[in-house]
């Protein structure tokens, strides 16, 4: 196994084991206009 | 694509599957119009029942043997509840459809990008500004955290590319460019979301700001950002460099489009160095899977921005003197 591969499980695996986050904790408005 | 898009998306063939990862029951994602699963999935991720997903009022349309939809009606108090202030929903989808196809067809032109778009945004929500909408500046393009697949864009996104690119002419292709940025939101929401990328303590209300330089005229909201907002337009603006290039190498820009694409990329270049700049120094509060990220995007962006550098250097006319 090279490092990309034993990257890889170990990051599928962290992904697996993630619950979903509470919304809550993030910016809830992502926008841009003009004049910004 | 990095190795761990390429995760992602093995793990996400449809939207089906965005839906369930966020917790929606299988058989209620099948079974929905799949033109209000953002709808369904925000009232599973607030715990509430905001909306009445079935009420909900969708037109669907095909591009490339690939369904998307336009939100026709809502009900005023479903629109309170989206909270886009100083917002209405558009009155008639025909032409929003119109051209909404016409981007479509275009980003169905380059293979990794339709391949996000259609599994992260299949429901556009075209809006107005009211006239009256105060302080209120009018949007080109939205994205909401707690309505993934959707995307909110207006008119202006067929003029306006970020980060202040404002072209004279209209044109499709800048649509496409922002139906492809609000894509890249709604990927990155779904991995921050279900990938756990920061770390457990941290909360946007109480993050460290970042102040935007691009943006210090704007709304208070708009001129720091949070971590989490700044991983999102980095990875956007990495994801645009990418664009961008490819919009350069195309023949048969007009010269608005060229002008226009070629100003926003230089621009885009800068300020995706700075926010990578950003995250590096707070990679404090990100998991070591989020770090990986970071680290990944970061090279990424160094060698995005100086690709479009050169691609910039060669259409800009020569200095003579």
């Amino acid at each position: 196994m090279n490092g990309n591969e034993k990257n890889e499980e170990v990051e599928t695996a962290a992904a697996a084991e993630a619950e979903v986050a509470d919304v809550d904790r993030f910016t809830r408005r992502l926008d841009h206009a003009i004049i910004d | 694509m990095t190795s761990i898009q390429e995760q992602t998306l093995r793990r996400v063939a449809t939207v089906t599957d965005v839906a369930e990862h966020f917790g929606v029951a299988p058989e209620r994602a099948h079974s929905v119009n799949a033109g209000t699963l953002p709808f369904a999935i925000h009232n599973v991720l607030t715990k509430d029942e905001a909306f009445d997903v079935e009420g909900l009022d969708v037109v669907s349309f095909t591009v490339s043997g690939l369904e998307f939809h336009v939100l026709r009606s809502v009900e005023e108090v479903a629109w309170a509840r989206i909270g886009l202030r100083g917002h209405r929903l558009a009155a008639e989808p025909t032409a929003a459809i119109d051209v909404l196809r016409k981007a479509l067809e275009l980003i169905a032109g380059r293979p990794n990008a339709i391949d996000l778009v259609h599994r992260f945004v299949t429901t556009f929500v075209w809006v107005e500004g009211l006239p009256d909408r105060g302080s209120e500046p009018a949007l080109t393009s939205c994205s909401l955290p707690d309505l993934p697949l959707a995307a909110f864009i207006s008119n202006t996104a067929l003029r306006h590319i970020p980060p202040t690119t404002v072209a004279d002419v209209p044109s499709v292709r800048y649509l496409a460019e922002n139906v492809y940025h609000e894509a890249v939101h709604q990927y990155v929401n779904y991995r921050i979301l279900t990938e756990g990328l920061f770390v457990d303590h941290y909360d946007s209300r109480s993050s460290p700001k970042i102040p935007i330089a691009w943006r210090s005229r704007s709304v208070a909201r708009n001129r720091a950002w949070e971590l989490d907002r700044v991983l999102h337009a980095a990875t956007v603006y990495a994801q645009l460099l990418d664009w961008r290039w490819h919009e350069l190498a195309t023949g048969t820009l007009t010269e608005d489009e060229r002008t226009s694409i070629s100003a926003a990329a230089r621009d885009t270049g800068e300020a995706s160095r700075f926010l990578a700049e950003a995250l590096t120094q707070h990679v404090e509060w990100f998991t070591p899977h989020g770090a990986l990220f970071v680290g990944r995007l970061v090279q990424s962006v160094e060698q995005r921005a100086r690709l479009v550098d050169d691609a910039v250097s060669l259409a800009a006319p020569a200095v003579v003197g």
